[in-house]
C-alpha cells in the first residue's frame, strides 16, 4: 500500500493533513488520559506496599522501598504457575475448538434459502449471549446435576451418575462447551456481515462455470471473508491470558479448583482476601499478563502479514 | 469557514482536556490533622455525613427510612447517609485517598483492620471520656479490647445482637415418626437415622451447602466446636485439631455409604433448603433430604418452603421439625457446642475529621443512651411501648404486628450497641416468627454452660491473621470437600500446605501470642 507512494517527511505530512489534526486530538487525549497515564501505576508492582491512603501518591511512593519481591513470588509460587497453566490450557482449548464454529455457522446461516427461517435461527442462537453466566450455570445444574434428568436417564439405562460440576477432569471441557453454546451465535455476526457484503456477481459467475455449492463456499465465501477471520483471530489471541473470568468464577467450586482456577479468579480472590497489602502482587500479575498478550498479538500480526498480507495494522 | 470550524473544535478539545486533568487534585485546602477539637458547642449541632455499608436499597430510601427519622428526633442531629457499593474495597480506598468528608464510617471488622493498619483512623481514647460517657458505661471491656491497638481505641465495636447457638441439624420429624425413629444422641444413632431415611427416600438423607466445611453439631462429638479454639492450652485452627482426622473419616464414611447428598460441594444454600423441604413432599422428584445441617436463620426459609407444601406454618411446627444441637461420641459425654458471637461492624472516624469528631461521638453516644428518662436505644431498636411492643408478665418484649415491621431495618442504623440491653430487645425480633423462636429456645437451653466461643471473634486487629484468613479458610474448605469424597488419605499433605504455604502456622502463633497475653 504505502510502499508505492513516495516517502514524505513528518513535517510535510503535518502540513498536508493539518486540517485533519483537530479530529485526531480527542482520540489521542482519550488514549493519553485513560490508557497511558494509568500505566504509571505499573510502578506499584516494584514497590513494597506504598500507603496511598494516608499520603498522596508521590509521598507514598517515596516512603516505600523498591522491591522485586512481587515478581519473585509470581515466578516461584507453584500455585500461581499452575493457575497460569490452567489459564493457557482453557484459552487454547477455547481457540482451537471454538474459533472455527462461528465461521461454519455463519456460512450455514447465509446459505439458508428461506429468509424467515434464517432470521429465526439467528435469533435463537444469539439468545444465550444475553443470559448471565450465573443463570446459565443454574440451568446447566438443573439439567445435568446428579439428580437431574440426564443423570436419571443414565442411571435408568444402567450407567452411573456423574457429578459434572464436581469432576476436575470435566471442568475444562465444560467451560469450553458452555462458552461455545453461549457465544457461538453472537460471534458469528461479524462473519455474517462479511459474507453479506460479498459481490453476488462472483457467485453467478461461478454457477455459470458449473461450480457446486461446496465449491462456491470454498473458493468464494471463505477467501472473501479471510481478512475478517484473520483480524478476529489476532484479536482473540490478544486475549489468550483471559480465559473468561465471569464464567469460570460462576462454575468454580471446592472440587475443581485445581484444574479450574485461572489467573483472573485467583487475582480476584487475592484482592479480596488480602486487601490493600497485595496490590503489588496483583499489579505484577497484571503486568505479566499484559507483556505476554502484547508479545502474542505482535507476533500473530507479524506472521499473518507475512503469510497472507492481512493484518490488524 | 473550514479554518474557523477547526479552531472552534480545537478550543473545545483543549477545554475538555484541561477539565479532565484538573478534577483530580483538590485536596489542598482540607484539614489534615489528628487533633480533636474539644472546644465545641454541642448545642449547635452540624449536619453529619455518615458512610454506611451497602443496604441493598437506593440511598434515598436509606435517608427517608422511618428509623433514620427516629434517630434524628432522638439525637437532634440531621444526618446525611451515604452507602458503599456491595463490592466496597475500591470505593472505600478512593474515599480515604480523596479524604472525603465523612464524620462517621460504619465498617466491617476487616475494613477496620486494614484502615487501622494504614493509620487512617482517629484515636478516640481520650475523647470518649469527654463526649461519650454512655458508650463507656454500656460497652464491655471485652468489646473495647477488639478495637484497641497498642493501648489506644480506634473505633466503636458493635457486638452481635445475641450470642447464639445457631448451627443445628434440622430433621424432618414427619419422616422420623413414619419410620419410628428416635431423636439421635450419639454418632451411631445419627448414622442409623440417616440410613433409614436414605433407604426410605431413595436419595441421600443429609444435605448442606458448599460453605459448610465444619458442621458444628457433628464435629462436637470429636471435640472440635469451632474454627479457632483451645486444645490443651494451645489455640489451634480446626484443621490442625487433634481429632480432625476422625471427623473427616466419619463424614467420609457417611458419604461413601450414600447418606450425604453427592452435590454438597456445589450446593448453594437455596438448593440445599429446597432439597430438605422436598422431603416433605412424596410427589416431588429430584433430590430430597430429611436432614439438613444449616444455620438457625434458615428456619425462616424452611418455614416459607413448608407453607408451599400445604403445611400450616402460622404457629410452631413441633410436629414437623426437630433440631439437633450437637451429637456425642458416647452417650455419657458432656455436651459442648459452638456459640457464635463477635463484632459485625465497627464504627470509626477518619483521622482527617478530627476537628468535628466531638459532634460525631456526641451523636453516637446519644443513640446508645438508655435510661428511664431517655430510653433512646430502646426507641431506636424496638420502638414505642404499646405501639411496637408490649411487656409480657415475665418481662420480655412481645412484638406488636404489623407496626413492629418498621423496626426490621433498625439494626442497620446502629453505630455500636448498648450491650446491657440489646439481647433483650433483639429477642422481640425472634419472637415475631413462632417456629424460629421455638428453634432458638431449643438451641439456647443452658447456653452459658455448653457454649464454646470462636477465639478470633474477640481479637483486636491481627495483621498476619487478617492477611491470610481468606486463603486459610478457602483452602481448608476446598480440602474438606475433597476429603469428604476421597477420604482423609492426603490430610497430612494438606495440613503441611495449610501451615506452610498458606501461613496458618504464622497466624496461629500470632493468635496464641495475643491469647496468652490478654
Amino acid at each position: 500500500m504505502s510502499t508505492k507512494k513516495q516517502k514524505m517527511t513528518f513535517g510535510a505530512k503535518v502540513k498536508k493533513y493539518k486540517s485533519l489534526i483537530p479530529f485526531v486530538i480527542p482520540a489521542m487525549m482519550f488514549a493519553l488520559v485513560f490508557s497511558y497515564l494509568p500505566m504509571t501505576g505499573i510502578l506499584i508492582a516494584f514497590k513494597d506496599n506504598p500507603n496511598f491512603l494516608r499520603y498522596d501518591v508521590l509521598t507514598a511512593f517515596q516512603k516505600s522501598e523498591w522491591t522485586l519481591e512481587n515478581f519473585r513470588i509470581l515466578f516461584s509460587d507453584p500455585e500461581i504457575l499452575s493457575y497460569i497453566r490452567n489459564t493457557l490450557i482453557i484459552s487454547v482449548m477455547k481457540i482451537v475448538i471454538l474459533f472455527p464454529l462461528p465461521i461454519i455457522l455463519a456460512v450455514m446461516i447465509t446459505e439458508l434459502r428461506s429468509k424467515k427461517f434464517s432470521k429465526l435461527v439467528q435469533g435463537i442462537v444469539f439468545l444465550p449471549h444475553f443470559f448471565s453466566w450465573v443463570v446459565i450455570v443454574g440451568i446447566f445444574n438443573s439439567i445435568f446435576g446428579m439428580y437431574g434428568p440426564i443423570n436419571n436417564l443414565s442411571v435408568a439405562l444402567g450407567g452411573e451418575a456423574i457429578h459434572f460440576m464436581g469432576e476436575p477432569g470435566w471442568f475444562r471441557w465444560l467451560v469450553v462447551i458452555l462458552s461455545g453454546w453461549k457465544e457461538i451465535g453472537y460471534s458469528s455476526i461479524a462473519y455474517i456481515a462479511a459474507i453479506m457484503s460479498i459481490d453476488p456477481a462472483l457467485y453467478e459467475a461461478a454457477k455459470i462455470d458449473g461450480a457446486g455449492k461446496m465449491k462456491q463456499i470454498w473458493s468464494i465465501t471463505i477467501p472473501s471473508i479471510m481478512p475478517t477471520i484473520i483480524v478476529m483471530l489476532i484479536i482473540r489471541i490478544g486475549y489468550l491470558m483471559d480465559a473468561g473470568f465471569e464464567q469460570v468464577y460462576a462454575m468454580l467450586n471446592s472440587l475443581t479448583r485445581e484444574t479450574g482456577e485461572i489467573i483472573g479468579t485467583y487475582v480476584y480472590r487475592l484482592g479480596f482476601s488480602m486487601g490493600k497489602s497485595n496490590y503489588g502482587l496483583s499489579t505484577a500479575v497484571g503486568l505479566f499478563n499484559g507483556v505476554i498478550s502484547l508479545i502474542l498479538i505482535l507476533s500473530a500480526n507479524y506472521f499473518s502479514k507475512k503469510k497472507t498480507g492481512n493484518g490488524v495494522w | 469557514m473550514r479554518k474557523i470550524l477547526s479552531l472552534i473544535l480545537l478550543a473545545a478539545m483543549l477545554l475538555t482536556s484541561v477539565l479532565a486533568t484538573s478534577c483530580g487534585d483538590d485536596k489542598g485546602d482540607k484539614t489534615n490533622t489528628d487533633e480533636i477539637n474539644y472546644d465545641i458547642d454541642l448545642s449547635n449541632k452540624p449536619t453529619l455525613n455518615v458512610l454506611m455499608p451497602n443496604s441493598g436499597k437506593d440511598i434515598a430510601a436509606v435517608n427517608s427510612n422511618v428509623n433514620a427519622q427516629v434517630i434524628q428526633q432522638i439525637t437532634g442531629y440531621t444526618v446525611n447517609y451515604t452507602q458503599l457499593p456491595a463490592d466496597a474495597t475500591t470505593t472505600l480506598n478512593t474515599i480515604m485517598m480523596d479524604k472525603e468528608q465523612y464524620d462517621v464510617m460504619k465498617l466491617t471488622k476487616d475494613q477496620f483492620s486494614d484502615l487501622v493498619d494504614q493509620d487512617m483512623l482517629l484515636d478516640i481514647t481520650d475523647a470518649l471520656k469527654t463526649f461519650a460517657p454512655d458508650m463507656l458505661a454500656n460497652i464491655s471491656q471485652e468489646s473495647w479490647d477488639v478495637v484497641t491497638v497498642d493501648g489506644r481505641i480506634y473505633g466503636i465495636p458493635e457486638r452481635a445482637s445475641s450470642d447464639n447457638i445457631e448451627n443445628p441439624i434440622v430433621l424432618n420429624y414427619d419422616l422420623m415418626l413414619e419410620l419410628d425413629l428416635e431423636e439421635p444422641e450419639t454418632l451411631e444413632d445419627f448414622t442409623n437415622v440417616l440410613k433409614k431415611m436414605t433407604e426410605h427416600l431413595g436419595k441421600p438423607a443429609l444435605t448442606f451447602d458448599k460453605f459448610t466445611p465444619l458442621i458444628p453439631a457433628i464435629s462436637a462429638a470429636f471435640g472440635i466446636y469451632t474454627y479457632w479454639q483451645e486444645y490443651d492450652g494451645q489455640v489451634l485452627y480446626y484443621m490442625n485439631a487433634p481429632r480432625y482426622k476422625d471427623y473427616v473419616d466419619y463424614m467420609h464414611s457417611l458419604y461413601d455409604a450414600g447418606y450425604i447428598d453427592k452435590e454438597v460441594a456445589t450446593n448453594d444454600a437455596a438448593t440445599a433448603t429446597n432439597r430438605f423441604v422436598n422431603s416433605f413432599d412424596a410427589s416431588a422428584g429430584g433430590a430430597k433430604a430429611g436432614a439438613y445441617a444449616c444455620s438457625l436463620w434458615t428456619v425462616s426459609a424452611i418455614t416459607t418452603g413448608l407453607s408451599t407444601k400445604g403445611i400450616d406454618t402460622s404457629d410452631t411446627l413441633d410436629n414437623h421439625l426437630t433440631y439437633i444441637r450437637s451429637l456425642k461420641e458416647n452417650a455419657g459425654d458432656t455436651e459442648k457446642v459452638y456459640r457464635s458471637s463477635g463484632y459485625t461492624y465497627i464504627t470509626a472516624i477518619p483521622y482527617y475529621m478530627a476537628d468535628r469528631a466531638g459532634y460525631a461521638l456526641d451523636w453516637m453516644n446519644s443513640k446508645i443512651k438508655d435510661t428511664d428518662a431517655e430510653p433512646n436505644f430502646r426507641t431506636m431498636v424496638i420502638g414505642e411501648e404499646n405501639v411496637h411492643w408490649t411487656l409480657t408478665a415475665d418481662g420480655s418484649y412481645m412484638p406488636l404486628n404489623p407496626a413492629f415491621a418498621e423496626k426490621d431495618d433498625a439494626s442497620y442504623y446502629m453505630t455500636g450497641s448498648n450491650e446491657n440491653k440489646y439481647t433483650d430487645y433483639w429477642l422481640a425480633r425472634v419472637r415475631k416468627q413462632p417456629e424460629l423462636f421455638r428453634a432458638w429456645s431449643t438451641m439456647m437451653e443452658d447456653a452459658d454452660s455448653v457454649g464454646v466461643y470462636n477465639i478470633v471473634d474477640f481479637t483486636p486487629p491481627l495483621k498476619t491473621y487478617t492477611a491470610n484468613r481468606a486463603n486459610i479458610e478457602t483452602n481448608a474448605q476446598d480440602w474438606f470437600y475433597m476429603m469428604l469424597k476421597d477420604g482423609s488419605g492426603k490430610l497430612a499433605e494438606y495440613q503441611a500446605k495449610l501451615n506452610g504455604q498458606y501461613k496458618c502456622a504464622d497466624a496461629t502463633a500470632e493468635i496464641n501470642n495475643w491469647y496468652k497475653n490478654k
